[in-house]
């Protein structure tokens, strides 16, 4: 099963999660410890592009696209804390790592060439949001 | 530039040692922050490297494994500084390159920390020197 394919049951299951009236789907679909781990790599790494888009967009004065990011990372840093929560770990916490990340890797290979593979992963990151609210 | 970068990471590398820890203030512990974060960066690239370049002899290989190791190790000296468990957080690192290459495909990704591999080559070399 590819990961992405294992991050949309875990969107899925986080919609579950806030809709009470659906536990039983909940527990039936729960991922197991592997594909939960493959989940929360995935969302952290949207997360960390995520991010990454709206440092920019911050940077060009773009409040509209700035406010969007900012939206669509608190989506993430949500769907992250519940697989979080599973493997006993903090997502804002691991959060921290993902701005020095970008720095470091702005610092090495330029800020545009690191820009434009962070965007290369959002844009990856936006089809599985999308698929997940239709 | 990359001269810099490596003196001031053989200058972290020396103040990481336990005898001479002292308290550091906040803008050394975010110059320290950096070099881990650029040290993981490196040892990532080089691990990638390693792993999935194909045209790779034995020697090349090992090489890179032996520069993946060091930087995981300075690495490893920084974050003792900072409050970072380096190979549990390389260990997490992993997962997200995989991840990344489910959504992105192995040859993006290869490309992207082959794109690294020269700054970071450079540095290494750099502290090699300063050894």
């Amino acid at each position: 099963m590819k990961h992405s394919t294992k991050i949309l049951g875990g969107l899925a299951l986080y919609c579950v999660a806030l809709a009470p009236a659906a536990p039983a789907f909940a527990q039936d679909a729960a991922l197991s410890d592997e594909d939960t781990q493959a989940a929360y790599a995935m969302t952290m790494m949207c997360l960390e592009a995520t991010t990454s888009m709206a440092i920019k967009a911050q940077q060009a004065g773009d409040t509209a696209a700035y406010d969007k990011m900012k939206n669509d990372g608190a989506l993430w840093l949500g769907v992250a804390e519940t697989f979080a929560k599973d493997l006993g770990r903090s997502a804002d916490t691991d959060f921290d790592d993902s701005v020095g990340r970008i720095l470091a890797e702005g610092n090495l290979l330029g800020d545009d060439v690191a820009y434009a593979r962070q965007k290369q992963v959002f844009d990856a990151c936006s089809v599985i949001l999308n698929s997940t609210a239709e | 530039m990359k001269m810099i970068w490596g003196a001031a990471m053989a200058a972290m590398v020396l103040a990481a040692s336990p005898v001479a820890a002292q308290e550091t203030t906040d803008a050394q512990r975010n110059e320290t922050l950096k070099l881990y974060y650029t040290s993981m960066s490196c040892s990532q690239s080089a691990s990638v490297a390693s792993v999935f370049d194909d045209k790779l002899d034995a020697a090349g290989k090992k090489a890179l494994e032996d520069e993946a190791a060091y930087w995981l190790v300075l690495a490893g000296l920084l974050g003792e500084q900072v409050g970072h468990d380096a190979n549990k957080e390389f260990a997490d690192e992993a997962q997200r390159i995989l991840a990344t290459m489910d959504l992105l495909g192995n040859d993006a990704v290869v490309d992207h920390y082959k794109k690294m591999r020269a700054p970071c080559n450079g540095i290494y070399v750099e502290l090699q020197k300063s050894k």
